[in-house]
């Protein structure tokens, strides 16, 4: 019976709550807060981009990208290099030529 | 009647007002409606603190997001379900925050202590009733998330079995339901927290 009691006196202690007041100047502090919001969406961006974390990890991005690129040009310049190694060798075949002719012909 | 007439007729005039982006518009909405919303926050969260931000973040969504209102309900009602779903949106991104808070040491976020106040002392309730009163609210917010809505818009703002319902968007029917299911688990999670 009195443990019934007790729970229906709490389940009344709220038929007479007055309403509470926030504070006085809230108007102004929303007003500070939109303001604020305005101004900041640039700020927001920068401060999520700068951050330590976010410039370890652009870093680390750039060199991956960097490595990646420099690979990619190394082996386009070896292929390259081995595209252009039997023309070389022959024009050094053929520009020599003149000269071992002129030194074989006998005098 | 004609008050209610004229009522509603201030009422559009304030939307006209807050879609052109009038700030005596959105001045006068704040102070009309500021003890509304901190009342009905405060009810879900209870945190002082918490409820005056989360306050303030209301009126900034309602001044945004004014076109789209489409007077289905009154402007009264509209801004309860922004309310009651702020605080729940709130509440919510707490627990996560609380329960991803091991990882914050890892990252170096400095946020705030994320320990939850043991009592809410309500500051509308009367001083011998405080105790009671806290224990109530510390049962309510074991309850499911509609039985809390349903009860403590009912009890603590006052509003009609109807009133909720609108704010609910659901019958009248299914409010006093509500209510009723509320009440009955409320006596059960009182009697454990006492132990009786």
């Amino acid at each position: 019976m009195n443990s019934k009691n007790t729970i229906e006196e709490v389940l009344q202690s709220l038929e007479n709550i007055q309403r509470a007041e926030p504070s006085p100047f809230l108007y102004t502090r929303i007003k500070g807060r939109m303001i604020r919001n305005e101004k900041s969406l640039l700020n927001i961006i920068l401060h999520t981009i700068i951050t330590p974390k976010s410039v370890l990890c652009i870093t680390c991005i750039v060199i991956i990208i960097n490595g990646y690129f420099l690979s990619n040009k190394i082996k386009e310049q070896s292929a390259l290099a081995e595209k252009a190694q039997p023309i070389a060798v022959e024009y050094v075949h053929q520009s020599l030529n003149p000269y071992e002719t002129t030194n074989d012909s006998p005098q | 009647m004609l008050d209610l007439e004229f009522k509603q007729m201030v009422e559009k005039e304030l939307i006209i007002e807050l879609k052109r982006g009038d700030e005596a518009a959105f001045q006068a909405l704040v102070s009309s409606r500021q003890t509304l919303v901190y009342n009905t926050v405060l009810g879900f969260l209870q945190n002082q603190e918490d409820a005056e931000d989360v306050t303030q973040d209301i009126f900034i969504k309602v001044f945004e997001s004014i076109h789209q209102f489409k007077g289905d309900s009154t402007l009264t009602t509209w801004i309860y379900r922004i309310a009651v779903t702020s605080s729940f949106e709130f509440l919510r991104r707490k627990k996560r925050k609380k329960r991803f808070g091991f990882m914050s040491p890892l990252f170096g976020e400095q946020n705030e202590p994320t320990i939850e106040i043991a009592d809410f002392f309500h500051p509308g309730i009367a001083l011998d009733q405080r105790e009671n009163a806290s224990m109530l609210f510390k049962a309510i917010k074991k309850l499911p998330e509609n039985q809390q809505i349903a009860f403590l818009l009912n009890k603590v703002e006052g509003l009609s079995y109807q009133e909720v319902s609108k704010v609910m968007n659901t019958s009248f029917s299914a409010v006093e339901s509500l209510i009723h299911r509320a009440k009955i688990n409320l006596r059960e999670i009182l009697k454990n927290l006492y132990n009786l």
